[in-house]
């Protein structure tokens, strides 16, 4: 007589249902990490380009501006901006009145947003 | 009648050659899993490092200091030297020896835009006569790989133009007199630029950075209040 002391199919199928959920784990884990990875470089690379970004919008509210559209470094941004605030600039100390002369010069406080296509990117104020 | 317990031939080899396909097969994805994994850690890892040699940069550009020194005819004249392609000038501060000021230098060298300074603690520079190498034989650092560099300046021909204008904000206003430039040299105008514009190239890509120098902006500060990246 012989005797088969071999795996039952329910074995084999048990077996390579937790071979594939540990494969399945894995790729998923591998996945994530590559994604991240990713979206860390994209907001390093937008990081990089904040300041470029001030910059430039505190330079054309300066020549007039309060909206624009461009690309810098391949990155395409929509910026606008409105006065929140604008006050005159205070002059010299006046001895008659007791207190301070006007000037003709503004100061205004400027709210600004930021985006680039339809993602919201930065929203902060400014003085000019 | 013998009972054998034992596998046979013809299972020990078709066990070895599934075992030996399945080992070669993981090794296989294995090497490929982790090979990719090592390149985006690696490019993630030199994307920072530029990331923060390039924070550097603008940090030293930004503090630039209305620095004096005594050309060969003994007149005073400020130290601050802006070309197409090439920066000299005094920072307040320095990236080796935090708390110092230093003289700076900038240009493309070997297939990147390097950095060079010259830390100013004991012994102050009092002579105009300073050139790039003189900053590079000291201190250089490679800041990114880059086949050319463009520099635009935003400033004023003379000084009296600066003074011309809004005493309050004078970096930059809406009657501003300043205007852009291709070279600065602060022995002529007297004065240095309020903003300046970088262009960085390299095989695959153009890189641009407005920096504008603190000294001149007093409204400069941190107004973030919901900064996020995406």
């Amino acid at each position: 007589m012989k005797k088969h002391a071999g795996l039952t199919l329910i074995e084999v199928l048990i077996a390579g249902l937790l071979l594939a959920m540990a494969l399945g784990v894995a790729s998923v884990v591998f996945q994530q990490n590559d994604l991240q990875q990713r979206q860390a470089e994209r907001i390093l690379l937008r990081a990089s380009q904040l300041d470029s970004v001030v910059n430039r919008i505190r330079y054309e509210l300066q020549q007039g501006a309060v909206q624009g559209e461009w690309t810098l470094s391949d990155m395409p941004y929509a910026w606008q901006a409105k006065v929140i605030r604008s006050a005159a600039v205070a002059g010299a100390y006046d001895a008659e009145s007791g207190g301070l002369t006007e000037t003709n010069q503004q100061k205004s406080l400027y709210q600004v947003d930021v985006s680039s296509g339809d993602n919201p990117l930065y929203s902060f104020q400014l003085t000019l | 009648m013998t009972t054998r317990n034992g596998f046979t031939l013809i299972e020990m080899l078709v066990s070895l050659v599934i075992l030996t396909s399945i080992m070669l097969l993981s090794s296989e994805a294995y090497r490929y899993f982790v090979v990719q994994l090592n390149q985006r850690q690696d490019s993630f890892n030199t994307v920072s490092e530029h990331f923060k040699r390039l924070k550097w940069l603008q940090h030293q550009i930004a503090s630039t200091s209305m620095y004096y020194v005594t050309t060969v005819e003994g007149k005073k004249q400020l130290l601050f030297s802006g070309s197409k392609n090439a920066l000299l000038w005094v920072s307040t501060t320095s990236v080796t020896k935090p708390g110092t000021g230093s003289v700076s230098a900038m240009a493309i060298e070997d297939g990147h835009l390097r950095y060079c300074e010259k830390v100013l603690d004991e012994t102050f520079l009092t002579k105009a006569n300073i050139s790039q190498q003189d900053v590079c034989s000291e201190f250089s650092l490679n800041i990114v790989p880059a086949t050319a560099l463009t520099l635009e300046y935003y400033g004023w021909l003379d000084l009296t133009a600066q003074l011309s204008q809004n005493p309050i904000n004078p970096v930059m206003n809406a009657a501003s007199t300043a205007t852009w430039q291709d070279k600065y040299f602060s022995s002529e105008t007297g004065t240095l630029p309020g903003l300046i514009k970088m262009t960085v190239k390299n095989d695959t890509s153009s890189q641009e950075y407005w920096v504008q120098l603190h000294g001149l902006d007093p409204a400069k500060a941190g107004y973030f209040n919901n900064a996020s990246s995406g």
